[in-house]
C-alpha cells in the first residue's frame, strides 16, 4: 500500500486565479506528486511557476479549487470528499522564507509556542516543554540562547530558531518556503550542508520550494521541477541535470548550450545529426526519423577542449573567444561553425582568446530535447 | 555638489549651520505659539495694556469649580477612547484579515465617516436623539412598555455616543488597518501553523505584536479628544457640561476675555500632554524597535468564507447606516422642514431655507472663502510638509531629532488658543498688522494645525523609499530640486493624494481653529453653519451642513480617482 511508504501524496491539484481582464489563470495546473519517507522532495522553478502555492495549499494556508492531499495516510484536503482541515490542525511544521520569528517573544517562547497552543492543551507539561525545547535547540545548536531575545540573534541563529520552532512538535512532514534565500552566499552554503545534516539526523520527511537550481540539486533525494503550474519532470538531482526532460528543464537546472541539428540517418545503435559546426554522432534512448530537426543540449562541462587541432570523430576545430578563469575552474566561449559554445574547462590549459582548439564531444553527452 | 550630497556629507560645521536654519524655521511656526501662551498665562494686565505680571489666572484654574467641572468632564469624556480602540481593532481586524465580503467598501465608508464635517452629523443626531422631538425616541415610545423618551442627546452619554459615531471609531480603523496590512502576514501563518487557532493567534501573536501601532493611535486620539470642541459646545453647553476646550473659549469670548485663564488653562493641557508624550516615549524606548513592518506575504486568496464572514460583514454595514446614513439622511429631511426636527406637523416641508441660504451673500463668501482655503493649505502643506519630512528623514543635518519632536507640538495646544495665538502675534507684530482681515492667517493657522499629521505621514512615506533611488539620480547629475521633483514626489504621491485629502478635509470641518481668527469677511462655511447652529437657526444650519457633506463627498471621491491614478491600491 502506498499508504505506508508515502509520507505526503498530491493528487490532480488545481487552483485558478482570476487575473486582470477576467481571464482564469491556473496557478497550479494537475499537479500530483510522492513523497516517500524520510525524504527531501524539493520543487524547484522560477517565481511565479505555483511551487510556493503548491506548498501553501499543503500547509492549509491556502484553499485549492480540487485535488486531494494526504499527510501520512490522513486526508487533509480532498475537494471531492468535501475535506478541509484547518492549518492549524493539520499539525505540520514550516519555515518562511522571512522566518517570521515573533520579535516580541524571547527564543524560548519562540520555541515553546507549538507545544503550548490550546489544542496542544494538557498534553506537555512545564516540565516537559523545557526539556523539548532544550532538546530542539540543542539539535539546532542553539542551546544557552534560550533567554535571549529574538531580536538579538543573527540572521543564521535566526533561522535556525526558525527551523527549532518548526521541528518542534515532531511534525510528519517539515514545509520549508525558501528557508536560505535570505542569507548572503557563505552563510548560505553552511547552512546547506546544516539542514542536510538535520534532515539526515532526525529523518524527517520534508518538502523544499526554491528557485536555487543548486540547493535543489544539494539537498534534495527528488526534485519536481515545475514551470506556469504544472510538474515538468520529476527524478533524482542527478537526472534532472544528465536528462532533462525537456529545453526548459535543462535550461532553469544548470547552464546548457543549445545546438540545433537535423537528423541525417541512423548508424548502429547511434545517430549521426547535422550541426553547425560539423558531423556529430549521438547516443540517445529516444527514437529519431532522418530528416527530423532537433535540438541538442550540451553542458558546458562535457565540451572538451584541446590545444591541439580536430581528430577522429565528434572533434571539430574551434577559436577562444571569451575566457573568464575563476581558480577552481575557467569558463570559455568557443565559435565552432558560427556557433558560439560554452565550455568549462580545467584551470590548468592554458588558451588565451584568439587561440585555435579542438573541442570534443562524447556522443551519450548530447541530449535531445524537442 | 548637490544640496543632498551636501547635507549627507557636509562639514560639520556646515551641518550644524543647516540644523540651526531648519530648527528654527520649524520652530518659528511651532515652539512660537506655545512661548506665547506660557508667556501671557502671567500676564494679568486687560485687553491691550501693557504686560502686568500676576499669577491670577493660574490660581483661577485651582479654585474655581467652573473650571474644575470641565477638566473634570474633560477626562470623563474621554473614556470613548478605550472603548473605541476596543470596537475599532475589531473592525480593522475584520476588514484587513478576516477578509469578510465588501471589505474595501465598508473601509471607503469609514474614511467618509472620518472626513465628513462633524457638525452636519451632529445636527442630524440631534434629530434623531432629542428628548423631545428626536425621531429615534418618538418610535421607540410607540412600543408598549415605553413610557417616556429613552435617549437624551444632551448629556455626557450622547456625546460619547456622537464622538464614538463620528470620530473616534473611524479614526481608530483608519490608523489601524494599515499598520494590520503592513504587519507580515508570515508571523501568524507560523502560529496557525503551530497550531494556533483564531483567538490564541490574536492574543499571542498579533495583538502584541501591533500593539505599538495601538498605543500610538490610542495616545494620538486621547490627545485629539481632549480638544474636541464643537460637539461639546452643541451638547454639553445647554446641560451645563463643559469640557476643557468649550472652558477656554468661554474666558476668550468673554467681555472683557480673561486671556491669563484661558492661557493657563492651555498651559495644564500642555502638561498633560507632556506627561502622555513622556509615557509613550518611555514605553516605545523600552518596546524597542522591532522591525515587523514589512508587508510582504500577502495572501493572493484567502482562505474559504464561514458564515460567520458573511454575519460580521452585514453587521458592519448595519453597524454604518446606524452611525452615517441614518443622521445624513435625517439632516438632509431637517434641511426642508418648515420648523427643525417638527416632522409631523401639518405640511412640514419646505424649500424656502435653501433659497434664502443661496440668496444669503454670506454663504457665497463663506464658499469661496472655504475652497480658497482648502485648496491653498492642501496644495501648499503637501510641498512643505514633505520637503520636512524629506529633510527629516534623508538628511544628517544636526538636531533632526529635535525637530521631530517640535513638529508635534501644534498638537499640544488646542485649535482655540493656537488662533488666539496667532491673532495676537499677527496684531502685535508691527508691519503684519495688516493681514488681518484677510485669509491669510487662517492660512498661516491651518497649516500649523495640519503640521504634525501631514509631516508624520509623509515621513512614513519618504522612509519606504529606498535611498538608492535618489542616488541614482544624483548619480545621474540631478540636482536637489530635481531630484525632488521627479524622484521623491513621484514615488510618494499617493501619500500626497491622501494627506491633500486630510487636510482639504480638516481645514473645511475646522472650527475651533479659525473661529476667533476669522473676520466677517472670511467666515468659512464651517463658521457660518456654526453661527448658524449657535444662535438657533438650525434649518439654515442643516441645509449648510448637507452642501459641506456634499462637497466633501464629491473631493474625496475625486481625490480617490486621482489617487488611483497615481497608484493608491491599483
Amino acid at each position: 500500500m502506498a499508504e505506508n511508504t508515502s509520507m505526503l501524496e498530491v493528487r490532480n491539484l488545481e487552483k485558478r486565479f482570476s487575473a486582470d481582464g477576467g481571464k482564469i489563470v491556473k496557478a497550479i495546473d494537475n499537479v500530483s506528486f510522492d513523497i516517500p519517507k524520510g525524504t527531501i522532495f524539493t520543487l524547484l522553478g522560477p517565481s511565479g511557476c505555483g511551487k510556493t502555492t503548491t506548498l501553501r495549499s499543503v500547509a492549509g494556508l491556502e484553499t485549492p479549487d480540487s485535488g486531494e492531499i494526504v499527510v501520512s495516510g490522513r486526508t487533509v484536503f480532498s475537494s471531492a470528499k468535501n475535506i478541509r482541515v484547518p492549518a492549524a490542525e493539520r499539525g505540520l511544521g514550516m519555515m518562511f522564507q522571512s522566518y517570521a520569528v515573533w520579535p516580541h517573544m524571547t527564543v524560548f517562547e519562540n520555541v515553546a509556542f507549538p507545544l503550548t497552543v490550546p489544542i496542544r492543551r494538557g498534553q506537555y507539561t512545564k516540565a516537559q516543554v523545557e526539556q523539548e525545547v532544550g532538546r530542539t535547540l540543542e539539535a539546532v545548536a542553539l542551546g544557552g540562547f534560550e533567554g535571549r531575545h529574538a531580536t538579538q540573534l543573527s540572521g543564521g541563529q535566526q533561522q535556525r530558531l526558525a527551523l527549532a520552532r518548526a521541528l518542534i512538535s515532531r511534525p510528519p512532514l517539515l514545509l520549508l518556503d525558501e528557508p536560505l534565500s535570505n542569507l548572503d552566499a557563505k552563510l548560505r552554503e553552511k547552512m546547506r550542508f546544516e539542514l542536510k545534516r538535520l534532515q539526515a539526523d532526525l529523518g524527517v520527511t520534508s518538502i523544499y520550494v526554491t528557485h536555487d537550481q543548486n540547493e535543489a540539486l544539494g539537498l534534495s533525494h527528488q526534485i519536481a521541477v515545475m514551470n506556469q503550474g504544472q510538474i515538468v519532470q520529476v527524478g533524482s538531482p542527478r537526472v534532472i541535470y544528465e536528462q532533462p526532460a525537456n529545453r526548459f528543464v535543462a535550461e532553469f537546472v544548470g547552464t546548457t548550450n543549445f545546438v540545433p541539428a537535423e537528423v541525417l540517418g541512423r548508424d548502429g545503435e547511434r545517430y549521426m545529426v547535422e550541426t553547425a559546426f560539423g558531423k556529430l554522432s549521438l547516443a540517445t534512448p529516444r527514437t529519431l526519423n532522418t530528416g527530423d530537426k532537433i535540438v541538442l543540449s550540451i553542458r558546458p562541462e562535457h565540451v572538451m577542449v584541446k590545444a591541439e587541432a580536430a581528430s577522429g570523430s565528434n572533434s571539430w576545430d574551434a577559436t577562444v573567444k571569451t575566457n573568464i578563469f575563476l581558480g577552481f575552474h575557467q569558463d570559455l566561449e568557443v565559435m565552432a561553425g558560427g556557433l558560439l559554445l560554452e565550455a568549462r574547462i580545467h584551470p590548468s590549459l592554458d588558451v588565451p582568446v584568439g587561440t585555435p582548439v579542438s573541442i570534443n564531444i562524447a556522443p551519450d553527452r548530447c541530449i535531445v530535447c524537442d | 555638489m548637490s544640496f543632498a550630497a551636501a547635507l549627507k556629507s557636509g562639514a560639520a560645521s556646515r551641518r550644524y549651520l543647516a540644523g540651526a536654519a531648519f530648527m528654527l524655521a520649524i520652530g518659528l511656526l511651532t515652539v512660537t505659539p506655545i512661548i506665547y501662551v506660557l508667556i501671557y498665562s502671567f500676564d494679568v494686565s486687560e485687553v491691550g495694556k501693557a504686560y502686568r505680571f500676576g499669577v491670577a489666572g493660574w490660581i483661577d484654574i485651582f479654585t474655581n469649580a467652573k473650571t474644575w467641572s470641565s477638566i473634570v468632564y474633560s477626562f470623563l469624556l474621554s473614556i470613548r477612547i478605550p472603548l473605541a480602540t476596543v470596537v475599532g481593532f475589531g473592525i480593522a481586524w475584520l476588514l484587513v484579515r478576516a477578509n469578510i465580503p465588501g471589505s474595501r467598501y465598508l473601509e471607503l465608508a469609514f474614511w467618509f465617516t472620518f472626513l465628513l464635517p462633524s457638525l452636519p452629523l451632529l445636527l442630524g443626531w440631534t434629530l434623531l436623539l432629542d428628548a423631545n422631538y428626536g425621531l429615534l425616541n418618538l418610535a421607540l415610545m410607540k412600543l408598549p412598555f415605553v413610557t417616556g423618551p429613552i435617549f437624551s442627546i444632551y448629556s455626557v452619554s450622547g456625546i460619547i455616543w456622537v464622538h464614538m459615531a463620528m470620530t473616534s471609531v473611524p479614526i481608530m480603523v483608519i490608523l489601524l488597518t494599515p499598520s494590520l496590512r503592513q504587519l507580515d502576514l508570515s508571523y501568524e501563518e507560523v502560529a496557525e501553523m503551530s497550531g494556533a487557532g483564531i483567538l490564541t493567534k490574536l492574543k499571542r501573536v498579533t495583538i502584541p505584536l501591533v500593539f505599538p501601532a495601538i498605543a500610538t493611535s490610542f495616545i494620538l486620539s486621547l490627545i485629539r479628544s481632549l480638544e474636541a470642541f464643537e460637539v461639546e459646545r452643541v451638547l454639553g453647553t445647554p446641560v451645563n457640561i463643559n469640557v476643557y476646550s468649550t472652558r477656554i473659549y468661554d474666558f476668550i469670548s468673554l467681555e472683557p476675555p480673561q486671556f491669563s485663564q484661558a492661557m493657563a488653562l492651555s498651559c495644564l493641557f500642555l502638561v498633560i500632554l507632556l506627561a502622555l508624550a513622556i509615557f509613550y516615549q518611555r514605553y516605545l524606548e523600552k518596546s524597542g524597535d522591532r522591525a515587523v513592518v514589512t508587508g510582504r506575504g500577502v495572501r493572493t486568496e484567502n482562505t474559504q468564507r464561514a458564515t460567520w464572514h458573511y454575519v460580521a460583514s452585514i453587521l458592519l454595514w448595519v453597524y454604518l447606516a446606524i452611525t452615517l446614513l441614518m443622521p445624513l439622511v435625517v439632516l438632509m429631511l431637517g434641511s426642508l422642514t418648515k420648523l427643525f426636527g417638527f416632522f409631523f406637523i401639518p405640511d412640514p416641508w419646505t424649500l424656502k431655507h435653501w433659497t434664502a441660504v443661496f440668496a444669503d451673500s454670506r454663504f457665497i463668501k463663506s464658499v469661496v472663502t472655504s475652497l480658497t482655503l482648502g485648496l491653498t493649505v492642501g496644495t501648499v502643506g503637501i510641498l512643505i510638509f514633505s520637503l520636512i519630512a524629506w529633510v527629516l528623514v534623508r538628511s544628517s543635518i544636526a538636531g533632526r531629532r529635535i525637530v521631530s519632536i517640535m513638529i508635534w507640538l501644534p498638537w499640544a495646544i488646542p485649535g482655540l488658543v493656537l488662533g488666539v495665538t496667532l491673532l495676537s502675534l499677527i496684531l502685535e507684530t508691527p508691519g503684519l498688522s495688516m493681514l488681518y482681515g484677510t485669509v491669510l492667517p487662517l492660512l498661516l493657522a491651518m497649516l500649523i494645525k495640519e503640521l504634525p499629521i501631514g509631516v508624520q505621514l509623509l515621513r512614513t512615506a519618504v522612509g519606504q523609499v529606498s535611498g538608492q533611488l535618489e542616488e541614482a539620480a544624483v548619480m545621474s547629475g540631478a540636482d536637489f530640486a530635481t531630484i525632488f521633483r521627479r524622484i521623491t514626489l513621484p514615488l510618494v504621491a499617493p501619500m500626497l493624494v491622501s494627506v491633500f485629502l486630510l487636510i482639504f478635509a480638516g481645514t473645511l470641518r475646522d472650527i475651533g481653529t479659525v473661529v476667533l481668527i476669522a473676520t466677517p469677511g472670511t467666515q468659512t462655511m464651517a463658521l457660518l453653519m456654526f453661527d448658524f447652529a449657535t444662535s438657533g437657526q438650525l434649518e439654515s444650519a442643516a441645509v449648510l451642513g448637507v452642501i459641506v457633506a456634499i462637497l466633501c463627498v464629491t473631493v474625496t471621491v475625486a481625490s480617490l480617482r486621482i489617487g488611483r491614478g497615481v497608484g493608491i491600491r491599483g
